[in-house]
């Protein structure tokens, strides 16, 4: 039975247009899938739906839940359905919720401000949905405040949040892209265990094709604010009938032609390698108590290779990364590049051996230096005359496929991809032997990322890189690397050969890791 | 490329009360000085253009030499704010959590903790009042709100990747802080910097207040206030012009610090 019935509906901000002539229906108990990359409007669907549109949107078309025309709706008539009957969880838990009051209070102040319960009753049914949602009163009482909690709990909280009325529609914008891949499965559950058991419908938007393809009964794929193709999961993704859609699969199960060239010759050795942090004193006359975040984590990676690092949020990478990076003093143990020790105070010689390309092409560049300038930074490490850095930026530029003209623009003119394309530049110029790739294609589309990775593969083919590649994606990490190290907790807990540890891995966490990981049902690709 | 707007407007109405104190060195209407008993407080007209004030003096010509006064003590103070604390900011950001942050900060809330008027008192208490000591003064009590808002704004850009990528560059914490954060903080700066010179007119007016600042018979704008505080019944437009041009000098300052932001950020550029 049909709940939502979207016809039409098209959105402009100011001149340009957003959305064009979106239709779409979603039944009781079903999960609906709005698949597509960024910007293509998805998540604009959404806040057309509750009407939280930005400033200067203009909304036309229908929409109907039971029969009354959202769009058409007053804010105070929305303000009353807002929660209440259509209920909406975010992308990123940690900023969802509010530091300043206790989880039972959040929950049930939904209940309490529709006038559905006393503040007595609200905190019973908060109780009860916090139970559903899988914090059980033992070990998550009511009195608990969000930093207690891991990004996991806190979506968990905000799916009670939003299921507290028993909302007819649920909106899931993104609800596990910032969460790990074994949370991930947990949340999704949930959420599926909730549709059937309230009979509600989900309406689930992910750029991840993996994750509808495990959640949704139907599915809409959006490119540019119109619907291109649409229809019960398992068709739409069997016959592919749209070139878009096509496109998507292949890039989002893209596998870079690489050739394996690495050598016997050590390039970066990790020895017993410890990384603590003082944590702030319990009381002025304690001693600071200490974190381990790298116990003893010890690998070498060799010339020409292509090393995968592989773990879950808090399992100490970013903490290794910034020592191999030499920017954090190590607390034991020892790291060696071509045979000299890493850290803060080694000369710049040794330094210019191992430059990084981080994952937020956003943040990676000072906004007001122009790409010419950013490009040319790690020439602090290897002084060259001004002349030859103009030359080797315009190299390095064509390297990663921009025109030589692009030095002259600034940062902000650029997309994601192309950001990307000149942090990697940017990493290249003065030719380091390793380059430490932190999450870089994790922000990144699934078209854009197959083509960065093409680039990775054929430049490392062409100046012999070695590649360090740290990522919490697997599918990724098994698409452009020779060897993987899975680090868990500080310690690394399986390594070997990319392949055997994929097919299979010996150790639980990695097995838990794999079976976690959302994948396309094999039945449905070929062909 | 084209100025915006507000730099304009901002320039030229600086620029008029700047011009108006240049102008004074070499010429006013009356003599600053020059008083006329006999026309003690006339209303503005042909022959004096602003009115006389109490000792029937001009007041545009007070206005003008005045000019020179605030201006100059405000825009130093702050000049000695800025040299003094954006530096010490810069280095509390870059050795974030260490003992030289912990210095410079704690010292700075110690200078906070006492009223800027008391410090102003004690430093002319012991050198003597006047003009420079003012400026010494009020410049003083600067460097503290500068260097707070200076770490405050470099500390969030120090978690940033374009920071890491210059520490993988191997830059220094010198370096990064005047190549990469001094340019992304240059908007805060800019605006406290039209702030504290507003307050710095505000502060010399304070002092000369209390006998502290600017010697009689040197006027500047915030004397000339304070002088027509007791005539306020009476005379109202003594405080009206002095008045105006401080808020009209402040503003033309706020419009050229909204301006410099525009043309200084990249984003906000036009093609």
């Amino acid at each position: 039975m049909t709940l939502l019935s979207v016809r039409d509906l098209s959105l402009q901000i100011g001149r340009t247009p957003i959305l064009q002539g979106v239709s779409f229906d979603v039944a009781r108990g079903e999960v609906f899938g709005l698949v597509g990359e960024s910007g293509s409007g998805k998540s604009m669907t959404a806040l057309a739906l509750m009407q939280l549109l930005p400033h200067g949107a203009l909304a036309a078309g229908r929409a109907d839940l039971d029969g009354t025309d959202l769009l058409s709706l007053s804010e105070r008539r929305m303000c009353a359905l807002r929660g209440n009957e259509i209920g909406m969880i975010f992308q990123e838990p940690m900023t969802a919720l509010n530091p300043m009051r206790t989880i039972g209070d959040q929950v049930a102040e939904t209940l309490v401000i529709h006038g559905a319960a006393t503040r007595r009753e609200a905190l019973r049914v908060a109780r009860e949905k916090l139970d559903r949602v899988g914090l059980t009163a033992g070990r998550f009482p009511l009195t608990r405040f969000p930093h207690e909690l891991s990004g996991g709990q806190r979506q968990r909280v905000c799916i009670a949040m939003a299921v507290a009325l028993r909302p007819k529609l649920l909106i899931a914008d993104e609800p596990t892209t910032a969460l790990d891949v074994t949370t991930q499965a947990g949340i999704l559950d949930l959420l599926k265990g909730l549709v059937a058991e309230e009979d509600m419908a989900l309406m689930l938007i992910t750029h991840d094709l993996a994750v509808v393809a495990g959640v949704a009964d139907h599915v809409a794929v959006m490119e540019r604010g119109r619907i291109v193709e649409a229809g019960r999961t398992e068709a739409v993704f069997r016959t592919r009938a749209h070139d878009y859609t096509r496109r998507l699969f292949a890039a989002s199960s893209h596998q870079p032609d690489r050739a394996a060239q690495a050598t016997e010759a050590p390039l970066l050795q990790v020895r017993a390698a410890r990384r603590d942090y003082l944590l702030p004193r319990p009381s002025p006359f304690a001693a600071s108590p200490k974190l381990t975040a790298v116990k003893d984590v010890s690998f070498t990676l060799h010339a020409g290779e292509s090393l995968g690092l592989v773990g879950e949020s808090g399992c100490g990478k970013s903490t290794l990364t910034r020592a191999i990076l030499g920017l954090d003093p190590l607390q034991g143990g020892e790291i060696l590049l071509k045979g000299a020790p890493v850290g803060p105070n080694m000369p710049r010689a040794q330094r210019a051996g191992v430059q990084v390309v981080f994952q937020d092409p956003y943040g990676s560049f000072d906004p007001r230096h122009k790409v010419a300038r950013l490009v040319a930074e790690p020439f602090h490490l290897a002084p060259a005359p001004q002349a030859e850095q103009r030359d080797r930026v315009a190299e390095a530029l064509a390297a990663v496929g921009l025109a030589s003209a692009d030095a002259d623009k600034y940062i902000h003119e650029f997309s994601g991809g192309q950001r990307q394309r000149i942090a990697i530049a940017r990493a290249l110029i003065i030719r380091p032997e390793l380059i430490v790739l932190d999450e870089a294609v994790s922000a990144l589309d699934v078209r854009v990322r197959a083509q960065i990775l093409d680039l990775l593969a054929d430049l490392q083919g062409r100046f012999g890189l070695s590649y360090l590649f740290i990522s919490h994606d697997l599918s990724v990490v098994r698409a452009v690397t020779d060897r993987v190290l899975v680090m868990r907790a500080g310690e690394i807990v399986e390594e070997g050969r990319t392949e055997a540890v994929f097919n299979a891995p010996t150790h639980p966490y990695t097995r838990a890791l794999l079976s976690a990981t959302p994948r396309i049902p094999e039945g449905w690709i070929d062909g | 490329m084209r100025l915006p707007l507000t730099l304009i407007l901002g320039a030229a109405l600086t620029a008029f009360f700047l011009g108006l104190a240049l102008v004074s060195f070499v010429w006013t209407p009356y003599p600053m000085a020059a008083m006329d008993i006999a026309a003690k407080l006339t209303p503005p007209g042909p022959a004096h253009w602003l009115g006389t004030d109490t000792y029937g003096r001009d007041v545009l010509s007070q206005l003008m030499v005045g000019g020179r006064t605030s201006i100059a003590v405000a825009l130093v103070a702050m000049g000695i704010g800025i040299s003094g604390g954006v530096p010490l900011g810069l280095w509390a950001a870059a050795r974030r959590g260490s003992l030289v942050d912990e210095v410079i900060m704690r010292g700075n809330d110690l200078i906070f903790a006492f009223p800027s008027l008391v410090i102003a008192i004690l430093i002319t208490a012991i050198l003597g009042p006047g003009a420079f000591n003012a400026i010494l003064a009020i410049g003083i009590f600067n460097i503290p709100v500068f260097a707070r808002v200076t770490r405050g704004g470099a500390l969030s850009l120090w978690t940033l990747d374009y920071i890491r990528a210059a520490q993988v560059a191997g830059k220094g914490g010198a370096r990064i802080s005047a190549e990469h954060v001094l340019p992304n903080i240059a908007n805060l700066l800019i605006v406290q910097g039209t702030i504290q010179f507003s307050l710095g007119i505000l502060a010399e007016a304070g002092l000369s207040y209390v006998g502290l600042g600017a010697q009689p018979p040197t006027p500047s704008w915030g004397r000339m206030l304070a002088d027509s505080q007791t005539m306020i019944y009476t005379a109202p437009l003594l405080a009206v012009f002095p008045g105006l041009a401080i808020v009209a000098t402040v503003l033309g300052l706020n419009l050229i610090g909204d301006g410099l932001r525009d043309l200084l950020d990249p984003r906000l550029r036009r093609k």
